[in-house]
């Protein structure tokens, strides 16, 4: 009886503290056109035509195995004990444990002139930090973006082309590199591009 | 608790001050009026100009204000004049504070500050006019509050000195500065993805103005040392201004800005007031 008190008031205990991340792996990699040719970014909505000078691109990471393991034990070992003690419902939260070291962005269609097919440019490609009123920023912050706390377990940026297409065909290949030395690879699908 | 033992404890001290300070001739006033304030406007050039958007409303000159003086006579030749003023938000955060140094019973000399409230409404339309292959994220029309600080030596003549009726007539002379004030814009480009934010900040320059004002008194009637009366005050302030700012431009990321110093020409800027009310004496 002693025992069980003593069991119940240390649950109540570390119930009152919102529960840990979960961690996740980012093992899939999957890469989107979107709108941004209004005055604000569709981020939610994939499509494969975009304005010249409106090209770009959501990156998503997630961990694909999510689902079958993490997700349902969480609940199995909570229906086996209480839930916790909150006035409020609290969003389960993840985190990567293999973090984003690097990410390379290929074009595989030529840009114009200066920025042929095969060329790595990265740097030209900003992140979108989703705000509509900030500005743009370098990828380092994109990596750092990925590498925090998420609310989904998946990872999501958006990043935009500094140049304007000069091609009425557009295709990239992005390669992310982990920590764990592994390499996350995607080739978009070929975006028609509407020239100005 | 802690504030009313505060506001207790100021009051002894005030009182205790007032003591030393012998203040006499107390009066308090509480008058309505109404203030035009019309702004010389430009054609639109390359840079914004924020006093091309003077006034809550720039279609309208006009507003009412609420004023609550404070006049007394301390020491052996000095007084002051402390009056505070409410416009539509009723909040008392303009003022018009001096002290004078009465040369004899009918001219003084004055040292003061005066604070005034004013707006600059929809000058976002101006980013919209420049920048027409961005659209304006926040096209929401933009406000913002503008205090306008003065520092005023003034001459003081007492024309009128009865019992019955009093009128005093001054001269502001001053410098005026409408304090720091910024605002920020985001552009995005029409079928683009290049982004601009302009960021205005304003800077503080002092000109000169000049403010004649006539104030009257009627007095009703009087119980004992108390009287009671009616007061018409009036000024005319007139000055040449310009809100002159430093402007950053970044274009894309934060990485890139450009800032540049930008001169705004200077404006007409007259303010008339009338307000009538009532004061006691004692």
């Amino acid at each position: 009886m002693v025992i069980m008190i003593i069991g119940f008031v240390l649950k109540l205990f570390f119930s009152c503290t919102p529960p840990p991340p979960i961690e996740m792996q980012y093992n899939s990699i999957n890469i989107t056109g979107i709108d941004n040719s209004g005055r604000f970014m569709g981020s939610y909505a994939s499509v494969d035509t975009m304005y010249s000078g409106a090209v770009a691109l959501k990156l998503t990471l997630f961990d694909s195995t999510h689902y079958y393991y993490a997700f349902t034990i969480s609940k199995v070992l909570k229906s086996l004990s209480f839930t916790p003690a909150m006035a409020f419902s609290v969003d389960e939260s993840y985190i990567p444990v293999n973090k984003v070291e690097q990410i390379i962005i290929t074009t595989l269609f030529d840009i114009d002139e200066d920025v042929k097919a095969g060329d790595d440019i990265s740097n030209l490609i900003v992140y979108d930090t989703g705000g509509d009123f900030e500005l743009y920023q370098n990828m380092n912050n994109a990596i750092g973006a990925l590498n925090r706390t998420q609310s989904e377990a998946s990872g999501s940026i958006a990043m935009v082309l500094l140049k304007p297409i000069e091609n009425t065909k557009a295709q990239f290949n992005v390669r992310v590199t982990l920590d764990t030395g592994n390499e996350l690879s995607f080739s978009t699908g070929i975006f028609t591009i509407i020239t100005q | 608790m802690k504030l009313t033992f505060s506001i207790l404890l100021q009051l002894v001290c005030f009182s205790l001050l007032a003591q030393k300070l012998d203040i006499r001739n107390s009066e308090f006033s509480f008058s309505l009026g109404a203030v035009e304030t019309p702004m010389e406007k430009f054609s639109a050039n390359e840079n914004l100009d924020f006093l091309n958007y003077f006034g809550t409303d720039p279609e309208y000159v006009g507003y009412a204000v609420v004023n609550l003086g404070y006049k007394f006579d301390f020491l052996s030749k000095m007084s002051a004049d402390v009056k505070l003023i409410l416009m539509s938000d009723l909040v008392p955060d303009n003022y018009d504070i001096s002290a004078y140094y009465h040369l004899n019973k009918t001219i003084g000399i004055g040292i003061g500050s005066v604070l005034n409230k004013v707006y600059i409404s929809g000058f976002e339309q101006f980013q919209a006019q420049n920048l027409p292959n961005y659209y304006l994220v926040d096209d929401n029309s933009q406000q913002i509050k503008v205090y306008d600080l003065g520092l005023y030596l003034t001459p003081m003549f007492k024309l009128i000195r009865s019992d019955r009726f009093q009128t005093t007539l001054k001269f502001d002379l001053g410098l005026a500065s409408f304090l720091k004030e910024e605002s920020v814009f985001f552009h995005k480009r029409k079928l683009g993805n290049e982004r601009l934010s302009y960021h205005y900040n304003t800077n503080i320059s002092f000109q000169p103005y000049i403010n004649p004002k006539i104030e009257m008194r009627l007095q009703a009637f009087h119980i004992n040392k108390t009287s009671v009366g009616l007061l018409l005050n009036s000024n005319f302030y007139y000055s040449k201004r310009s809100m002159n700012y430093v402007r950053s431009i970044q274009r894309w990321t934060s990485d890139n800005e450009i800032n540049e110093l930008v001169k705004t020409p200077k404006h007409a800027y007259i303010q008339f007031e009338i307000d009538f009310g009532i004061y006691v004496k004692w």
